[in-house]
């Protein structure tokens, strides 16, 4: 079993994610409201029948929120603090997990990179997922979360 | 009872998500211990007790699958069991993990209750459970 990935599928996979993992509960956007600050954009290569690199990008607010509720805690508490780039990077890992599945198949062997997470612009965001199969989130206050699938530029290790 | 625990991660927040499920669900911890890799998890393992390991698969260094075989040729960690929390999801995957030596594989994202299960059911073996013999 192996399926192209589509917009339909990568929409399926993370609003299923950030249900169970993250207590967000987003609606697929076809217009979102541009990201006003610094993203957070995470990518993991995956390998398997075949190659390929998955991004999830959030504004650096909502990330705070995304490791509270990863911890099932307040974005106040401490042992959020701090944690945005990692709750990222995170949910990108399970969300990649859950794809590759859909993807490949339960009886097929594919392994994950590590993630790689960076803060940048809006306008660097934009830039690195042009042309890659693409959907956009919004959650009930606005916040917005971007994942894509497109080809692969990075090793199991997670560099580039 | 309560046991002496290693946690190892390259994620933060994971390794504080699996400590939060475990208090959760009720497991009584007596040392808590955490490590970014598989090489961090050695050192800690030739060092301490450890009861049982909760470890990633994908980390840099050395993964969970690699731990899993170095502890698999050390008579002394031999015994001691491993339990894969990974975000991979496939079936051929984890049973190539369970031929390696791992006890149970909790996939990621997980819920509290699915460590009171596989903890309750992997030191009862590890233990030698009356009602096992």
């Amino acid at each position: 079993m192996t399926a192209e990935p589509s917009s339909e599928l990568l929409a399926q996979v993370v609003g299923r994610t950030l249900e169970q993992a993250a207590f967000v509960f987003a609606e697929r956007a076809d217009e979102a409201v541009p990201f006003a600050g610094t993203v957070i954009q995470a990518r993991l290569g995956y390998f398997g029948p075949r190659t390929g690199e998955i991004r999830l990008a959030t504004s650096t607010a909502f990330a705070a929120t995304l490791a509270a509720n990863l911890l099932g805690t307040e974005p106040d508490d401490p042992e959020a603090a701090g944690r945005d780039l990692d709750a990222v990077g995170e949910l990108l890992n399970m969300v990649a997990g859950a794809l590759l599945c859909e993807l490949f198949g339960q009886q097929t062997t594919c392994r994950l990179g590590i993630p790689a997470v960076a803060r940048t612009s809006p306008t660097a965001h934009e830039t690195a997922i042009a042309g890659t199969c693409q959907v956009t989130f919004v959650d009930e206050s606005g916040h917005r979360i971007d994942a894509s699938v497109g080809p692969s530029q990075a090793r199991e290790d997670g560099r580039t | 009872l309560s046991y002496n625990v290693l946690i190892v991660d390259d994620s933060a927040i994971v390794r504080a998500m699996v400590k939060r499920s475990l208090a959760m669900v009720g497991i009584e911890v007596n040392e808590h211990h955490e490590a970014s890799n598989g090489l961090e998890a050695l050192k800690v393992l030739s060092s301490a007790w450890i009861d049982i390991v909760f470890a990633d698969l994908n980390m840099p260094e050395m993964g969970g699958a690699e731990l899993v075989a170095k502890m698999t040729e050390d008579d002394m960690l031999v015994s001691t069991p491993v339990v894969i929390v990974s975000s991979e999801h496939s079936e051929a995957r984890i049973e190539e993990l369970k031929r390696s030596g791992i006890r149970a594989y909790i996939r990621k994202p997980f819920r509290p209750e699915s460590f009171k299960v596989v903890v309750t059911d992997v030191l009862r073996t590890a233990e030698g459970d009356p009602d096992d013999r």
